[in-house]
């Protein structure tokens, strides 16, 4: 399972150490945190969230790593701000 | 020292209007751009409908229909017009706004309702519809829906020693940090039966409400903004007072935020500044019981160190 990001439906915003992203599509408006932001560009660059949390913070548990990113993909999708597609050979 | 006297120029919502026969009060201060208002035959040509407000208004007098709709121009320009006839026109680039309305009471409130706004689209602004006013430490900017009660509180602070910033549409400056909000025109709407500021006199009337003056206890120039405050409809038994996070602070003014472009730009134009404004300024929800004491709760909620106890008792 693979997720991605429509660049033209989602806009990341970055201010004063917090993160916001736009849903163009329904004009929803959403915050992330500093793991959140951590995972979400990881996804827009097409990296394993889970090594990119593991280079920010190698001391926090793999579990806890785990429960994070499953948590925020999982809303990330149910929000549609981001999709998850299946892996197809030699993509 | 001697600090140099601030010039004051013909404008307000931050806009420095030239040559204009209409009082829209005098404020000084770095103005967000220039503008040149006509009052003069507003041409019909309305283009493309972008928005349409059509509804009716319940005054002491009876029903007012309003009908209100904002138009693209062939030539990119922007036009409002109510079904009675009345218009402004704005061209932005070049800053020019044509109003056309039966008296100077329509005129001003279609001028600084949709005209400055509207020449105002490009600017590094966010406009919000809320009241703010100002003490030593900071303006407080109160978001609110229509008939929530940013008239009364603009009042009823101005009673209690703060100096009223803008009624009704508020023009926060994004260029400074923090962000200042320019000070409106100098009046306050209020429906007809209720008063302005004690020793206020009316400036003029439109059907449904009174513009009550109140440049005599107006700020003359921007302030920086210290908090914002989002009004909710009054009702419970409890006055609640919570702290807004970042992200719901941008939800809650984007839904305040006046928008007059296209409807599928008002998002993502919006996000910006929403964003930027309230990543720099702590935000609060309040909601009041309903009674006839809300103002005097709400003097004690903005009290340097005031917090509302969640029991309800302030």
């Amino acid at each position: 399972m693979k997720i991605v990001v429509s660049h033209d439906e989602v806009v990341l915003r970055e201010q004063e150490g917090d993160a916001f992203l736009l849903h163009v599509p329904s004009g929803r408006y959403f915050g992330l945190n500093r793991s959140g932001l951590v995972i979400w560009q990881a996804v827009l660059d097409g990296r394993d969230p889970l090594e990119a949390l593991a280079e920010r913070w190698p001391d926090v548990p793999a579990e806890r790593r785990q429960a994070d990113a499953d948590a925020l993909i999982t809303a990330l999708v149910g929000a549609g701000l981001a999709q998850a597609v299946e892996d197809r050979p030699g993509s | 020292m001697n600090r140099p006297k601030p010039t004051f120029w013909t404008g307000c919502h931050g806009v420095r209007l030239a040559d204009c026969a209409l009082d829209v009060g005098q404020v000084s201060g770095t103005p967000l751009l220039d503008a040149e208002v006509r009052i003069e035959a507003v041409t019909d040509a309305p283009g493309v409908e972008l928005w349409r407000l059509d509804m009716d208004v319940v005054t002491a007098e009876g029903v007012v229909s309003v009908d209100q709709r904002l138009y693209r121009q062939p030539d990119g320009s922007t036009l409002v017009r109510s079904t009675s006839g009345q218009s402004v026109a704005v061209d932005a680039p070049t800053g020019r706004i044509a109003v056309d309305g039966r008296d100077d009471g329509v005129r001003l409130q279609l001028l600084t309702t949709f005209g400055l706004p509207l020449v105002l689209a490009e600017a590094p602004v966010l406009i919000v519809h809320a009241s703010a006013c100002w003490r030593e430490g900071g303006a407080v900017l109160i978001c609110a829906e229509s008939g929530r009660g940013k008239s009364s509180a603009l009042v009823g602070l101005t009673a209690a020693g703060w100096r009223a910033v803008s009624e009704d549409l508020c023009v926060i400056d994004l260029r400074a940090d923090p962000p200042v909000v320019w000070p409106g025109p100098p009046w306050v709407r209020r429906a007809h039966g209720l008063a302005g500021p004690a020793g206020s006199a009316p400036r003029f009337d439109t059907p449904d409400k009174t513009a009550w003056d109140i440049a005599p206890w107006q700020v003359d120039g921007p302030v920086e903004l210290s908090q914002l405050v989002f009004l909710d409809q009054a009702g419970g038994s409890d006055v609640v007072d919570v702290a807004v996070s970042a992200p719901e602070a941008v939800q809650l003014l984007a839904r305040h935020a006046l928008w007059l472009g296209e409807p599928d730009d008002r998002g993502r134009r919006l996000f910006g500044p929403a964003v930027d404004l309230a990543a720099r300024l702590p935000a609060r929800r309040l909601r009041f019981p309903v009674s006839d004491l809300w103002l005097d709760r709400l003097l004690e909620v903005l009290a340097p160190g005031g917090v509302a106890r969640r029991d309800g008792a302030l």
